[in-house]
């Protein structure tokens, strides 16, 4: 995809602090980008100075080529939703979602015809008429991504528009707001600390630790091929395992305990072996299961230190002889039989990902 | 809570005496004096011997207490404008945080209202001779709006503080000027601030008297000077009249006031 909004090496400091440090991001027409991180990041730093509310320190922002630090916020031709709800207190839905077609004098007609389109789109025809202060949350957020689109913006930006609502709330919304890009073809940026959000909306997701973004990729190979502890950590759970890598011409892992998992592809040197927890499938030692040889994936033994039952899953937390604990999630009925003491054998059901 | 007024016995008996006695203490004053502006004797003899509209008659037929009632109200308003105009400038920009020296200038604002009032009535008298401005209708205004602008700036700083700026943010995104955000989003958000503030700004004029003797003279003075000027020359119920109506309208803005503070929560 060819950068329709270039982020070049944007930096933001509020006097001795750095909230935003030397960030580059290149971002497609109609994408739906996610920047995830935990809370003081940087990420609403980076997505307000987008919007024009915050000036960089340094670095640019371009969009289609051309520098967007020198137009002013309101002539960006951005819309924004913020977290906190932002519908104008006095106006009623209808004039609320025809706040920035009047700023631009749209003619009436225009106008009209709009607003009823935004009212549709985001399903509040019989609301038109009210004011903010009786409405829902969940609805308030809707008149604002109506309001944000009404004027058909290059770009929609979103700062954490779902934090404040319940959680079947969150996932009716999250669904609409996927439905909504897809219908309209709008560029989305999206902040969220909810990473479970970003792989639902995302077609790609920004990571942000301390002001700087330390992967920007898909979905898939945020979980999959993390580009640092960091990421590992914070998307999903990571059982993380100092690792040896062998030469090329035998291929495998060598893992503190003495296991070791065949691992085609790797540069030879050290580094930690990732699995996720649904990478394993447990095996009680005792039942002897021999089918399982280390010419195969291989495994890990252990000790089971704690069983939880979750619904869907079961996490069982393991404890390997060297020390290292790693939790895994099984399917209900493959576990009924363990229980906390027993030794269990790990079979690895997929390559670990060599953290770089 | 320990000191709960249902749980007090008889002692509560006993604070609802002491209550009514200072409720007594301070509105006895104002029972006295329209009660004397409607009674019938010309010496101020309390209880009156009978009632009358008399003094009333004599208030409005008088050309100078009546000009002295809409030179209060024209420097009320006009001064109550300006000190909201520049009260209004001073908030948005200290309850924004980008400021530098926001403190200082919040204090030094305040000042007028810590100052002792005499001390600052010299000052201001002096400045408004050489400038000349005394007994003028603009030197009024300005000195009445300087003693109202801290109360202004504390109403609206307080408006704004409470009031969400990314409301005004998300205005601009929708392409309005900062400028026009203010006045679509801000404002109208504020607007019971703004109310309060001008109320506040005009009471502090209309009852304003050490700064307005400095200020006023033949050609100029307000309803507490005039008053003031009259008491010194002879004690006519007239004068009772007069207190009355800058009475009735003091408690007729602080009850528009109360209502809109009320309903603003
Ligand atoms: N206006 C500001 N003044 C001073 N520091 C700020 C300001 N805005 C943000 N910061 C700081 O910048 C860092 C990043 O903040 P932010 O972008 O809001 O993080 P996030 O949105 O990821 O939670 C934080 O440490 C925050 O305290
Ligand atoms: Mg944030």
């Amino acid at each position: 995809m060819t950068a329709w909004l270039s982020i070049d090496a944007l930096s933001k400091s509020f006097g001795q602090s750095i909230a935003v440090r030397d960030v580059s991001l290149e971002i497609g027409r109609g994408e739906f980008v996610t920047f995830l991180g935990p809370s003081g990041s940087g990420k609403s730093t980076l997505l307000y100075m987008i919007a024009g509310l915050e000036t960089p320190s340094t670095g640019d922002i371009r969009l289609a080529g051309d520098s967007l630090l020198p137009v002013a916020p309101n002539l960006r031709n951005i819309g924004m939703v913020f977290q906190r709800y932002t519908l104008i207190p006095h106006l009623t839905v209808a004039e609320n979602i025809a706040f920035p077609m009047k700023m631009r004098k749209w003619d009436r007609q225009r106008q009209k015809r709009r607003l009823e389109e935004m009212l549709a789109l985001v399903r509040l025809e019989e609301f038109a008429d009210r004011r903010p202060n009786a409405l829902s949350g969940g609805q308030q957020q809707r008149v604002a991504l109506a309001r944000a689109l009404a004027y058909e913006p290059e770009m929609l930006l979103m700062d954490e528009p779902l934090a404040a609502l319940d959680q079947s709330l969150k996932l009716d919304l999250q669904r609409e707001i996927r439905r909504i890009h897809d219908s309209t073809g709008a560029t989305i940026l999206y902040v969220t600390h909810d990473q479970e959000e970003a792989m639902r909306l995302s077609d790609r997701i920004a990571v942000f630790h301390n002001g700087t973004v330390e992967q920007f990729a898909t979905p898939g190979e945020i979980y999959q091929k993390p580009g640092s502890a960091f990421v590992a950590g914070f998307v999903g759970h990571s059982n993380l395992l100092p690792a040896e890598m062998f030469d090329e011409a035998h291929p495998a892992v060598a893992l503190a305990g003495g296991d070791s998992t065949g691992t085609p592809g790797l540069q030879p040197g050290k580094g930690a072996a990732l699995f996720r927890p649904e990478d394993f499938t447990v095996l009680r030692s005792d039942t002897g299961t021999a089918a399982l040889t280390a010419a195969q994936t291989g495994t890990i033994t252990g000790t089971i230190t704690d069983i939880v039952f979750l619904g869907p899953v079961v996490e069982i937390l393991v404890r390997l002889a060297s020390g290292a604990r790693i939790l895994v999630r099984q399917a209900p009925d493959l576990t009924a039989d363990l229980r906390p003491g027993d030794q269990v054998s790990l079979r690895i059901l997929r390559q670990p990902w060599i953290l770089p | 809570m320990l000191l709960d007024f249902r749980h007090l016995g008889a002692l509560r008996w006993v604070l609802v005496a002491i209550g009514l006695l200072v409720a007594g203490f301070l509105l006895l004053p104002v029972v006295f004096i329209v009660l004397l502006s409607f009674g019938s004797s010309r010496w101020l003899i309390f209880p009156p011997p009978g009632w009358t509209l008399k003094w009333y008659e004599a208030f409005f037929a008088d050309p100078g207490w009546f000009a002295a009632l809409g030179a209060s109200l024209r420097v009320g308003l006009a001064a109550a404008v300006i000190a909201v105009v520049f009260g209004l400038g001073a908030a948005l920009a200290m309850s924004r945080g980008r400021l530098r020296g926001a403190w200082w200038l919040h204090m030094l604002l305040l000042m007028p209202m810590v100052l002792p009032v005499v001390v600052l009535a010299v000052g201001i008298y002096s400045l408004a001779l050489r400038a000349g401005l005394n007994d003028t209708f603009i030197g009024f205004v300005l000195s009445h709006a300087i003693v109202a602008l801290p109360f202004t700036v504390i109403i609206l700083v307080n408006g704004l503080n409470s009031f969400d700026p990314s409301l005004e943010d998300a205005a601009v995104l929708c392409g309005a000027s900062r400028w026009r955000a203010r006045l679509h989003v801000t404002f109208p958000s504020i607007r019971l601030s703004i109310i309060t503030a001008v109320i506040f700004a005009f009471l502090i004029s209309w009852d304003e008297i050490v700064i307005s003797i400095f200020m006023a003279g033949p050609n100029l003075q307000t309803l507490p000077v005039k008053l003031w000027t009259t008491l010194r020359q002879d004690l006519t119920p007239v004068i009772a009249v007069a207190s009355t109506m800058v009475l009735a309208f003091s408690l007729i803005l602080l009850l528009i006031a109360a209502i809109l503070t009320r309903r603003g929560r």
